[in-house]
């Protein structure tokens, strides 16, 4: 959806907020799958001693 | 890294300790953690998500830069958190240089590339924004330069935290490049008033307050609370993450030691 399709600076605004949602959604996601991995992993290996 | 530390119970007993070296033990960061997370998350997405979507449909227009003025909720969110991560950083390694803690060599690991990331982010936004305002995605101007400096010694700091075989000449090495590279910091909040720039003047400052009504105000504290918070989260679910890791990898190797 582009808000701003009557301003000339619509592809300035939307690339802007583009680039923060991907790295924001992207480093959070790729946290969450090593955190959960690490957990799990720390979890067998307890759980195997 | 010395095995031991990342015992819940690392501290020799009975040793009256401060509670700078209570508080910096692994075990006890990762149990005081581990509860503390989902909390923030929420938070973060929360303000977040509120601050960025109050600035791109709610805030006015600049009466000057018109609609472009929205890439100020993004843009500043990130170059403060830049900034204050380096501050983070650096203080990691201040503590990790004079104490040895092993929770701020991991912390200053774990900082390292989300401080790099929303400084990306910084430099991408305010390029974005000098092209309709100054007809140019780059200017070698102070301020921006000096943003730029910020991110290659993250980037230096990421690789030479990795560069050893020895992860503690490592972390040595990065700590000694990271607290060098604090200077760095009052040049770029300066570099606005020490030198004639394009880039404009703080809008906000602690000591003389704001330069914009409260209408853009707002989103922009709340966007920039919700960054500093999603950055909070990073580097502790990040820094929970690798004392894990190191847990596991110091259990299988006293579970082949003793096969």
């Amino acid at each position: 959806m582009t808000l701003f399709n009557t301003s000339q600076f619509a592809a300035f605004i939307n690339g802007s907020y583009a680039v923060s949602v991907v790295f924001l959604v992207a480093v959070s996601a790729l946290t969450l799958d090593r955190y959960r991995n690490a957990a799990r992993r720390l979890a067998q290996t307890e759980a195997s001693k | 890294m010395n095995e031991n530390v990342l015992a819940p119970t690392a501290l020799p007993s009975g040793q009256k300790t401060s509670w700078l070296h209570r508080y910096a033990n692994p075990g006890r960061f990762l149990r005081l953690a581990k509860p503390s997370l989902p909390w923030l998350a929420g938070f973060s997405l929360i303000l977040t998500v509120t601050g960025l979507i109050w600035g791109y449909y709610f805030a006015p227009a600049d009466w000057e830069q018109g609609d472009a003025a929205r890439i100020m909720y993004v843009h500043v969110p990130a170059a403060w958190v830049a900034m204050a991560g380096y501050a983070a950083l650096a203080v990691a390694s201040f503590f990790s240089l004079i104490w040895r803690h092993p929770l701020a060599d991991i912390a200053a690991e774990e900082i390292g590339p989300v401080g790099a990331g929303f400084t990306f982010v910084c430099l991408v936004s305010g390029a974005l924004w000098g092209k309709p305002m100054w007809g140019a995605y780059w200017v070698w101007d102070a301020r921006l330069t000096s943003v730029l400096v910020l991110f290659f010694l993250y980037l230096g700091h990421i690789a030479l935290i990795r560069a050893f075989d020895n992860p503690q000449h490592g972390h040595r090495a990065a700590a000694i490049l990271a607290l060098v590279g604090a200077v760095n910091l009052p040049i770029i909040v300066f570099s606005v008033q020490w030198w004639n720039t394009l880039h404009q003047g703080n809008t906000i400052s602690i000591s003389g307050g704001s330069k914009i009504y409260v209408t853009m105000l707002y989103p922009l504290l709340i966007a920039s609370v919700g960054f500093y918070l999603t950055f909070i989260t990073l580097v502790v679910a990040r820094m929970s993450a690798s004392i894990m890791e190191k847990k596991t990898r110091n259990l299988l190797l006293a579970a082949a030691e003793r096969s």
